[in-house]
């Protein structure tokens, strides 16, 4: 598997990991949490505690959550961030990282996503 | 409001009291935007005094073959880049290159503009300064024609809407005018009161902009390592 970075994120398969609703232009969607289970063009759908929800990516910041794999006991060392699964999966504090991400960057088809060359900081 | 200003030893004036005179002219900070390196440091010379002093550069561009290396290579540790070309066409190379944030003087020097570079500017998002110097400073012909450049750029700018920053460009802190009083020249010479304001405060703009860009945290436009935080 491919590893995942804050660098990457963007450009790479979100299915699995934990995002959480940070900001949304509809303030009902702010704090949507869950595990990613499904992604189209213009939305992301969340595995919440009470159900799925489709959240549009326009308008939305999310915020991804990434452990790293070393943390695991049973994992070796030198693997980077790997998707977190829910709340109650064991981490250590130093293990994870945060990504905050406008979901108008991710409007895209995530196979199509994929695609796109790294951006400069200047464009 | 910042003003960009050029300190020892390209003018005559140190970091620090040139930062100490635009604070008591109602500036909020400078733009220290020499060609080489500063006989003080800039971000040491910030933290002692009241204004906020901004590491900037100027980028000469003489040619388009080493121009485009020199400037990548400033963009690294500058937080505001200037470039200043010496033809109209380099004017145009520099007004389509996105890592330069402000064409510095581009009626300088048999500088010229024209509405191709004004609307790749304004596409790539390099602002055209407005450079006062000529207007405060000189005299004769050489005033009439700095008035006459920023005439035309100023009605180039007004038509196509394109960024723009508004400098005195002091080189000792003797130069230094205030806000009101730039915009009192500008008055006289065509500028709205609003203009000259949104031309000083452009470059508070470029330095908080650059600053978060240049930060560990930054990733992308849009992506950023951390949680989220709500935007003071």
């Amino acid at each position: 598997m491919t590893t995942i970075t804050p660098e990457s994120l963007p450009r790479h398969e979100l299915l699995g990991l934990h995002a959480r609703v940070a900001a949304d232009t509809d303030q009902s969607r702010v704090g949507i949490a869950g595990r990613v289970v499904d992604e189209t063009m213009q939305t992301v759908v969340l595995r919440t505690a009470s159900g799925v929800a489709q959240v549009p990516k326009k308008g939305a910041t999310f915020e991804f959550r990434l452990t790293d794999e070393a943390a695991a006991p049973d994992n070796g060392v030198g693997t980077a961030f790997k998707p977190a699964g829910g709340e109650t999966r064991q981490t250590t504090g130093e293990s994870v990282a945060y990504v905050t991400v406008d979901g108008g960057r991710l409007l895209s088809r995530p196979e199509r996503r994929s695609e796109n060359g790294v951006d400069s900081k200047w464009r | 409001m910042y003003e960009a200003v050029c300190a020892h030893p390209d003018g005559d004036s140190t970091v620090a009291r040139l930062a100490a005179t635009a604070a008591s002219a109602g500036y909020d900070g400078i733009v220290v935007r020499n060609w080489g390196a500063t006989s003080a440091d800039p971000d040491a010379v910030g933290a002692d005094t009241d204004a906020d002093v901004v590491r900037g550069t100027t980028v000469s561009v003489t040619d388009r073959a080493g121009a485009s290396e020199r400037i990548r290579r400033r963009r690294e540790n500058a937080v505001v880049v200037a470039a200043r070309a010496s033809s109209p066409s380099l004017n145009r190379f520099v007004a389509e290159s996105e890592r330069v944030d402000v064409l510095a003087a581009p009626m300088a020097d048999g500088g010229d503009v024209n509405h191709v570079i004004v609307k790749a500017a304004r596409t790539h998002g390099v602002r055209l300064e407005f450079d006062f110097a000529g207007v405060l400073r000189a005299s004769g012909g050489d005033r009439v024609q700095a008035l006459r450049g920023l005439r035309k750029l100023r009605e180039l700018v007004e038509h196509y809407d394109a960024p723009f920053v508004v400098s005195g460009r002091p080189a000792s802190h003797l130069h230094v005018r205030s806000p009101r009083e730039l915009v009192a020249v500008g008055a006289e010479i065509g500028f709205t009161d609003a203009q000259v304001r949104a031309g000083l405060r452009e470059w508070t703009h470029l330095a908080a902009r650059n600053r978060r860009r240049l930060s560990a945290e930054f990733i992308a436009p849009g992506v950023k390592r951390g949680r989220y935080e709500e935007d003071p």
